[in-house]
């Protein structure tokens, strides 16, 4: 038995943060390529570990325009193993400061994307973790 | 690209059990292999259809940017607030070309995890069996997993939208106010599948004439008399209550039935009492036809509201109005003794004991106020010190500081912390009791650290007013003058005030107690829904000379 298989992303910001335009633009760049791209404005770095779960997604990517780009991803990849959910990887996008870098690889993100570039690019590497987070989930099954 | 799905019977027996169980994990993983799976989808149906375990399932549609999303923020927890369990499909178009899909609804829901509430997009996937089949199967695992309640929002844009709605013991049908033309397609498409219309953003202008519209439209070749027209606005609440009682009123259809039959809907049901519930009383099912039913903005049914300096002479009397307007009432103070003695008298009523300018105590009363009542609605700060006269010069350095700390720190600290739950509902008022010495000088009364903490409040409630204003949250002060309390107590009878308040006072008077519930009840309620940031001085004309 085998289907198509359709990747699911979550993309999310803070609620705080009113920068929309970089999320739109790869939540549409996503959708074109195929993915179903859950939206949501987390309150807390656990929200988007405890939607991740319910939504069953592949890939979480998280868009930071202002601050708390380390602590909140710590939060987040902390939530997720606690959900027992650590299976999923996050990618961290936006304003990353050069001295975010080493943090946010320890923290255990799997890409970093601080514009630049190219669609293509970017896409690909979604659609390669989301891959390999799905294999590894069926196999488990 | 292609990708087994796992879909042995025992594996999947050993996936129900566990979803039965309440494992969330399994049911997300579930919904997306019966989405990537039309034969499992069949499998699991097969294996749930006589599984018993039935819940309302209610549809709701209407045009893009109705504000579905937005109500079912609104309407969602109030459900689980009310006990149930719920399970919540968000359905959003796929694009025909791509297969991908932007799933937003979220964005607009904005609602707090909890643990009966579980949330879900779906994208419509066309060329998958039907979107019907997989949203079936959907809820059926909802069910499964305990949901009593099932909402499922779709846009009402296509064929394969408004079959959803085949499977919903009832439908809503969702539009705002202003939609012009495109109500001409909504008759169109949306009309006959209505059980209820909910008139969204009745905030707006022109939500009045709407409903009056769609109550006697009569579209469909179904009377529109027979089918309820509500009002609701997200943002300010109103209309939620109202719609859930009449939901709650809704029978799912019995296992094995067809989804035909549903409870009839009546307009004198929704004049009905409404259905109690467990934690406080519900308001009473708002506007239904404009003109048959009387708003009533000073009501405060259902409401749950916080004095502070509850055992003070003023504290008390606000909470007597409060509660005498419908609300329930959470009473803080120091004096428990005193406290107790004012909830004995109110029927709705809790005390929490606590001094306002602990942190500690001030997380207490939110968390016993979340806890035993469920949400809060209405902030009163009214705790407050003052002192003998002192002239500037000698006024104490600790008195300062405590005045300060009471009546300016306590009170902001108060308002963030009932922030977090009235921004979440987007609906909530704060009263900040300040003075007519906020706004002029105390001398020859002379309390410099008094005038300024109550001067520091009359601006504090225009930045919290505007920072929130959007978000459903308004902050309004009252400034009284002189009334009789503890702290004027000795004013009463001493002829040299008396005095002093006739040559200040243009009403020669100080006020009475009762003298301050009208400004009070205005502020805590709808009745002052467009007014934010304002301190109205209660004060017979001291400070308008
Ligand atoms: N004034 C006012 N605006 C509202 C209310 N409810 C929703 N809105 C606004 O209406 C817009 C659309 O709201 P959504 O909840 O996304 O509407 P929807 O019907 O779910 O939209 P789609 O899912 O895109 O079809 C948003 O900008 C909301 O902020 C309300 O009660 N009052
Ligand atoms: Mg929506």
């Amino acid at each position: 038995m085998s289907t198509d298989f359709v990747p699911r992303v979550l993309l999310t910001k803070s609620f705080i943060d009113s920068h929309d335009r970089a999320i739109k633009t790869i939540a549409l760049a996503l959708r074109d390529a195929g993915f179903e791209v859950i939206l949501i404005d987390y309150e807390m770095p656990s929200d988007v570990a405890h939607v991740a779960v319910d939504e069953d997604v592949d890939v979480i990517g998280v868009s930071f325009m202002s601050g708390g780009q380390v602590s909140v991803t710590e939060a987040i990849v902390g939530s997720l193993a606690q959900a027992n959910r650590g299976d999923i990887p996050v990618v961290v996008g936006g304003t990353i400061r050069p001295f975010d870098v080493e943090g946010l690889n320890s923290a255990g993100v799997r890409a970093i994307f601080r514009g630049g570039e190219s669609f293509e690019r970017v896409i690909e590497t979604f659609r390669a973790l989301a891959l390999s987070t799905r294999a590894e989930r069926n196999a488990a099954a | 690209m292609s990708t087994a799905v796992v879909g042995s019977s025992e594996s999947l027996a050993a996936s129900l059990a566990a979803i039965a169980a309440g494992d969330r994990t399994v049911l997300a993983q579930a919904i997306s292999r019966a989405e990537n799976s039309p034969a499992l989808a069949g499998l699991i149906d097969s294996q749930l259809a006589a599984a018993g375990q039935r819940a309302l399932r209610i549809g709701l549609t209407g045009p893009p940017g109705a504000g579905k999303s937005t109500l079912l923020g609104a309407v969602v927890p109030e459900f689980v607030r009310r006990n149930h369990t719920v399970g919540v499909l968000l359905i959003d178009p796929s694009s025909a070309r791509t297969g991908g899909a932007i799933l937003a609804d979220r964005v607009r829901m904005k609602h707090r995890p909890h643990p009966r509430l579980y949330v879900r997009s779906i994208g419509s996937r066309l060329g998958h069996g039907g979107l019907a089949e997989v949203t079936a199967t959907a809820i059926r695992l909802l069910e499964h997993w305990g949901a009593d309640v099932v909402l499922i929002e779709t846009v009402g844009a296509g064929q394969s939208d408004i079959d959803v709605c085949g499977l919903a013991d009832v439908t809503m049908v969702s539009a705002p106010p202003g939609l012009g033309d495109e109500m001409q397609v909504m008759k169109a498409g949306l009309m006959e599948v209505a059980d209820i219309f909910v008139v969204t953003k009745s905030d707006r202008p022109g939500a009045q004439a709407l409903a009056a519209g769609l109550a006697d439209a009569g579209p469909g070749g179904r009377t529109g008399t027979d089918r309820p027209v509500l009002l609701t606005s997200a943002t300010s609440g109103d209309g939620i209550a109202g719609l859930v009682d009449l939901l709650e009123r809704q029978e799912p259809t019995p296992v094995g039935g067809t989804p035909t039959e549903t409870a009839p809907l009546s307009s004198a049901d929704q004049l009905g009492q409404p259905k109690s519930a467990p934690v406080a009383p519900p308001r009473p099912v708002p506007a239904v036809r404009p003109s048959a039913q009387a708003l009533t903005p000073f009501d405060l049914t259902g409401r749950v509201a916080i004095v502070t300096g509850a055992t003070s002479g003023l504290g008390r009397r606000f909470a007597e109005v409060l509660h005498a307007a419908g609300a329930s009432v959470v009473l803080t103070g120091r004096r428990a003794d005193r406290l107790n003695e004012l909830t004995a008298t109110l029927e709705r009523s809790i005390a929490v004991a606590g001094d306002i300018t602990r942190a500690g105590d001030r997380e207490s009363v939110i968390a016993a106020t979340l806890k035993r009542l469920g949400r809060i609605d209405v902030l009163i700060n009214n705790a407050g010190v003052s002192g003998d006269p002192v002239p500037a010069e000698h006024l104490p350095a600790e008195r300062w500081t405590t005045t300060i700390d009471v009546n300016l720190s306590s009170v902001f600290s108060m308002a963030q912390l009932v922030a977090t739950p009235m921004l979440a509902q987007a609906h909530g008022s704060i009263v900040n009791i300040t003075s007519v010495f906020g706004l002029v000088a105390n001398a020859p009364v002379m309390d410099a650290a008094y005038a300024a903490s109550k001067a520091g409040l009359v601006n504090l409630t225009r930045e919290l007013a505007v920072e929130w204003a959007k978000r459903g949250v308004r902050v309004n002060a009252i400034a009284p003058g002189w009334f009789p309390s503890e702290m004027t107590a000795d004013m009463v009878d001493d002829d040299s005030s008396q005095r002093y308040i006739r040559r200040s006072c243009p009403m020669e008077r100080m006020g009475r107690e009762d003298e301050l519930d009208g400004v009070l009840l205005f502020l805590a309620s709808d009745a002052s829904s467009y007014c934010t940031g304002q301190t109205i001085a209660v004060d017979g004309g001291w400070t308008a000379r």
